[in-house]
């Protein structure tokens, strides 16, 4: 119970202001005194489309993309889940290493995007 | 050709393949460390597997792989110019990536202080025999790339705060969320190996 009190509620509330104090306070350390560059900024967003057929297009791909977000985030959960219940449930571990090797695929596919690494594609 | 013109090997598009390719060449000599460590596993441990907790793996596990959902937001974000959800999402990332440090530091290695020095050993101590030996390495080796991994996160939110990358130009997020999701892979194989393979013995051997 100790180890479930730490986890849920000491370790977030610790590490979450740690790293946001952390993160201010490499904004300090870094290059350009830690300011931000409202024209750089402001460049960056005046990159972004206006409201035209390209935002259009923009906002669909962005939804897109954060749609198959979400799906590997299921998959992922699924796919852990079967690896708990074949370690309880079958203990085989050829089965536990088949839903290993599933997860790491689409890491490897979807997260990571691997085929960028042979396609002809020059982008991003 | 006159100096100073954009040539096909000097564009950025062409830089980020080659940059692509040596990392994932990076990559592969890293397989060979972690599957060094992984086969170090099933020849020492056998069948067996150190009795050890399973509630706070999995939550750290858990953790780690929304973290890497986070990662692959931030991604998609500026590579469609969502710059908010970009860095906010970097930023989840690493809370969530520093969580499942510190669960490895603090509930896995039980550091604690005792008598002035810092002592290892919550469930099982370094000392304990193979168990010992190749828990700690495993798990010792990962964490290295994740507090690593966090720093790297940090470090591109930072830049991305000051209006650095975009959607044409954003390798440095790109790299850092390949690393991030890299250590996540590793982890999908080490937990089960620690944690759920193989018969659950005493580890004083």
């Amino acid at each position: 119970m100790e180890n479930l009190f730490l986890i849920f509620i000491l370790l977030p509330v610790v590490v979450g202001g740690g790293v946001l104090v952390g993160a201010w306070l490499l904004t300090r350390i870094m290059p350009g005194d830690g300011k931000v560059d409202s024209a750089k900024v402001a460049a960056a967003k005046a990159a972004v489309p206006a409201r035209g057929p390209e935002y259009v297009e923009l906002t669909a791909n962005r939804k897109k993309a954060y749609r198959v977000g979400y799906v590997m985030l299921l998959v992922l959960a699924v796919l852990t889940v079967a690896e708990i219940a074949v370690s309880l449930g079958l203990n085989s571990v050829a089965l536990l290493f088949i839903v290993n090797i599933l997860e790491a695929a689409a890491i490897l596919v979807v997260f990571m995007h691997i085929k960028s690494v042979w396609t002809s594609k020059e982008t991003h | 050709m006159a100096a100073g013109t954009d040539t096909l090997h000097d564009s950025y598009q062409w830089q980020t393949r080659t940059n692509r390719l040596g990392f994932w060449l990076f990559f592969l000599s890293e397989v060979f460390i972690f599957g060094g460590l992984l086969v170090a596993r099933f020849f020492l441990w056998g069948g067996t597997r150190p009795d050890l907790p399973q509630i706070p793996p999995l939550l750290l596990t858990v953790a780690l792989l929304l973290s890497s959902f986070f990662m692959f937001r931030a991604e998609m974000a500026i590579a469609t110019d969502d710059r908010k959800t970009f860095t906010r999402s970097l930023l989840l990332t690493a809370v969530l990536g520093s969580i499942f440090f510190l669960g490895v530091m603090f509930v896995e290695w039980g550091f604690t202080v005792e008598n002035g020095q810092l002592v290892l050993g919550n469930h099982i101590k370094p000392t304990d025999g193979v168990y010992g030996a190749v828990f700690y390495g495993m798990t010792g080796l990962h964490a290295l790339h994740v507090i690593s991994g966090v720093i790297g996160i940090l470090l591109v939110w930072n830049l991305g705060r000051k209006g650095h990358f975009s959607a044409e130009r954003h390798w440095g997020v790109e790299a850092t969320a390949i690393y991030w999701h890299y250590v996540d892979l590793v982890w999908v194989f080490f937990y089960p190996a620690l944690y759920l393979i193989g018969t659950a013995v005493g580890h004083g051997h």
